[in-house]
Order: structure tokens, then sequence, then C-alpha cells
């Protein structure tokens, strides 16, 4: 779209228009010409104009009778008008549409000086009146996104407290139960054993909450585009058996037998504690998902560096989920609700990405799912 | 003690269900635990003879949800939908969208003294 303002002239005489137009002649500004009312009508209904400089005295239709027509129609009324009149007469006075809108006059013989000066008031004000538009639009849409964020945040909140509710509730249901076995029972139930597995099973539900706030810092961290790495050297495939040996109790707990097939030597230079994060997620993802059949966890080599797979055995996950998984709190449903803040698969691949690295799984409803992540070599240091 | 009459739980966390099931063991319930809506389908299929007096259902499970599981338990055992008292357990605070008719709410976290309650007022009083 032009930047240009157009103006038109209005005379019946062409030497007139010619030098009108010679007069008005500017940068900013395209010239059309018309030699009648009825002409300049119709050129006004297809373009649009800044400004018209209208003669008085034409035949047929006169400036005023032109102007009383340009008022009458939405498209123009709003048009700033300038007649360009012989004489200061009281039939100047005749035109009634003042209310509507800017209106000038410009007298015969016309100077220059005053037709420039003129010219650039209605300009201007036309210039302001576009960038007021801009303004306007700017801000429709900057309201738009605070409402979305705002938005994106409150469901945030609801999601995230109702996540900790589940941990929360196992811990207030224990704290019950134990006021009463003490009531009931005496001080004699609680022995070491007892007691052992009671804050063996508050420290899970703590570490659930742990976790649970960890992701929601993380989000927060990648949604003002501050999540950290730090990377370091270390061996892709050791760094997986000791995570996999250090979780050994959790994952018995799950009852889903973990199958390691690591066949990679390689070492690389990545953030140990961001990939230990994508592995564990995955792994838990499968344990909740893999309905106690084996899970496998395999680490390659591959042409650009590392690849990390974890299988399942579960129900699967339906084709046109599979992209959803990996949105921010994404919730599939139709009875596959996903319990979790669904931030996890989220912060994976936000994790992946920073290492250029990437994320894809394949699966069928039935036949379980299968996540490949693809860790390049990185030279960042 | 009155003849009891038993409690179905329907309740994917693990730490939740188990402490569940020692509270009411412990009150000399009979419980039986589904770890979904279809383990909880399942199993009221094979207990042909089992009529709970009292089933909680969590909302959110993998597999098969809770809205799910009630609608299949309407479907396939709809005298065990009529007879049992049916209480979704939720975090959620604005569960009162449920459509379901004759099923009751109950917050999480509880209380055990309103589980207590509740099972008494279900499973033990004619």
């Amino acid at each position: 779209m032009s930047s240009l303002f157009k103006i038109i002239l209005v005379d019946d005489l062409k030497d007139n228009l010619i030098a009108l137009e010679a007069l008005v002649k500017r940068d900013d500004v395209e010239i059309i010409k018309a030699e009648s009312g009825e002409d300049a009508l119709r050129l006004m209904m297809t373009q649009d104009f800044a400004l018209a400089l209208i003669d008085v005295q034409m035949p047929n239709m006169n400036g005023f009778e032109l102007a009383e027509l340009m008022r009458g129609s939405n498209k123009t009324k709003n048009i700033p008008l300038i007649f360009v009149t012989a004489t200061a007469r009281a039939q100047n006075f005749l035109f009634k549409g003042y209310e509507s809108g800017a209106v000038d006059f410009l007298l015969k013989p016309l100077d220059a000086h005053a037709v420039n000066c003129k010219i650039n008031i209605f300009i201007e004000l036309e210039r302001s009146k576009r960038e007021q538009k801009d303004l306007l639009l700017k801000l429709t849409q900057t309201q738009k996104n605070l409402e979305q964020v705002a938005l994106v945040r409150d469901e945030f909140m609801a999601i995230a407290s109702h996540e900790l509710k589940t941990p929360l509730t196992s811990l207030k249901l224990q704290a019950q139960l134990r006021k009463r076995n003490l009531q009931k029972k005496g001080v004699e139930y609680f022995t070491p054993e007892t007691m052992t597995k009671m804050f063996n099973d508050d420290e899970r539900q703590l570490q659930r909450i742990t976790h649970l706030i960890d992701d929601m810092l993380d989000i927060s961290r990648i949604s003002s585009g501050k999540l950290s790495m730090n990377f370091e050297q270390f061996n892709l495939g050791d760094m997986v058996k000791d995570l996999v040996e250090r979780n050994q109790e959790l994952f018995l707990q799950a009852e889903c037998p973990i199958e390691l097939d690591i066949s990679s030597s390689i070492v690389g230079n990545w953030d140990r504690f961001r990939i230990e994060q994508v592995v564990m997620n995955l792994i838990t993802n499968a344990m909740r998902y893999g309905q106690k059949k084996p899970i496998l966890v395999q680490v390659r080599d591959s042409a650009l560096g590392g690849q990390i797979i974890v299988k399942d055995n579960g129900n699967g996950i339906a084709i046109e989920n599979q992209q959803k998984i990996f949105l921010r709190f994404e919730r599939v449903g139709s009875g596959q609700e996903i319990t979790g803040l669904g931030l996890g698969l989220y912060i994976v691949k936000k994790i992946l990405e920073a290492h250029k690295g990437s994320i894809q799984v394949m699966s069928k409803l039935g036949d379980g799912a299968t996540f490949l992540v693809e860790l390049p070599h990185t030279n960042d240091t | 003690m009155l003849p009891c009459k038993p409690i179905l739980i329907v309740e994917d966390d693990r730490a939740i269900r188990s402490a569940l099931q020692d509270f009411f063991s412990g009150e000399d319930y009979t419980v039986y635990l589904a770890e979904h809506g279809q383990a909880a389908i399942n199993l009221l299929a094979l207990e042909s003879t089992v009529i709970p007096g009292l089933i909680l259902v969590d909302l959110m499970m993998p597999v098969m949800d809770g809205i799910t599981f009630l609608t299949e338990l309407q479907k396939k055992h709809p005298l065990i939908y009529e007879k049992s008292a049916i209480f979704v357990m939720t975090a959620r605070t604005d569960v009162h969208k449920l459509n379901l008719k004759a099923i009751s709410v109950i917050k999480k976290p509880f209380e055990l003294d309103e589980l207590s309650r509740i099972a008494l007022k279900y499973c033990q009083e004619n």
C-alpha cells in the first residue's frame, strides 16, 4: 500500500487543473484530476482521498452541489474540502456542510504560498489520522497478547494447584492415619520397620512435590527465555546406566521392568543435569502408561552424536494426539487424561532444542510408544 | 458390628490407594482396589456377586478416567450404579459441572473423619 496521500483536483477547465497541479505538487502526494463533478464522484467511490480541491464555478454540477453529494455518502463524507473560488461573496456561505467536516477556501488568483500552507495542514491532519489508526491497531494487538498471557498463566496456576493436591492428599491421609493408629494401637505400633517405611513414603511424596515445583520454575524460565544450560563432557551411556541404577527403588515401585541396552560409548559436551531430566521424564512417562509391561531404554551412536530411545508397551498414543503431547499443559482427552502438569514433554522438547537436538514419538494405539531423542555433538563449552 | 457392604476404590495414585486401603481395612471394611476405570469394570465383572455400598472414584486416571468409568458402569452394571453410593474424588474446585445424577463429590485432600462417616452411612446402616 502506497504511503502517498491522494488529492483530487476538480475543475472543468483543463488549464486550471494543470496550473493547480503544478502548485499542489509534493513528494508525498499523488494528484488525481477530474473535469466534472460526476467524474470526481466516480473516482472518489473507488479511491481514498486525503483532500479534495473543488472549483466552485462548474457547469452542470457546481462545487457546492458536488460537496453536498459527497457529504451524502459514507465513503466520501469525511474528505476535507477546499473550495477554489474567484469571489469572496456571500454565495460562498451557501454551502451547508460545515458541521460534517473540514472546509476551507482558496481565492483566485491562487497564491502559491497560501495553497501550500493549506495543503500542508490537511496533509498533516491525514498523517495524524493514519498514525492514530496504526497505534490503535498495535494497542489492540498488545492487549490481545497480554490477555493470552494472562489466560495461560491462569490455566497454569489452576493445573499446578490441582496437581500438587495429589501428593498433598497422600501426606495428609498418612498423617491422619498415623494419629489414629497411635490412639488405637499405642506407640508400640510404631516399630523401626514401620517408621522407616513411613519416612520413605513421606520422602517420596515430598520428592514429587519438589519435582512439580521444579517443573513450574522451568516453565517460568522457559517463558522468559532464561532456561540455563551448563555444558560438560560426559559419557552418555554411562550417565543413563547410572541414572537407572540410582532410581531403582522408584522404578521397582512402578512394577515395569526396565531393559537397558547401551551400545554407545559416546562422550559429548551436553548439560548433564538437563539430559538426565529428559531421560527421567521419558522413563517415568513410560512407567505411568506402560501397563506394567517391560520398558526398553537404549543408548546408541548416531551420525550426528547420540540417540536415546525409550519404548513402552502400553496403550500407545493416537496419531491426532502425538503432536499435542509436546505442547504446554496439553491434556489429551477422551479417557486418556494425562496426569502431571502436562509439562514434562514440553520441557523435554525445550531442553533438546537448546541442545540443537530433537525428540520424536512413534506410536500406534494398542502398540505402545517409542520416544526417540537425537542429541547432536555441540561445540559449545 | 453390623454386616458391612464392601468399598470399591478406583484411584491411580498408589500412595493414596494404599492409604485408603489401610484406613478402611483398619475399620474392618472389605476393600476392593482398582488403578483405573477399566480395571474397576474388569474387577466387577469377575466378582459378579459384589455390590459395593460405597464407590470412591478418582476423576483423572490413565487408560479410563472417572467419567468414562461411571458411564460404563451405568451401562454394564446398572444395578451397582443404582445401589452403590458413588463419590467422585477430585482436586478440582469446579466440579459442580458434573452432569451425572446421584453422584456426590468429595474434594481432595480429604478428612478421614468425613470418609469414616460416609462409609458408616452407606456400608453399615440399613
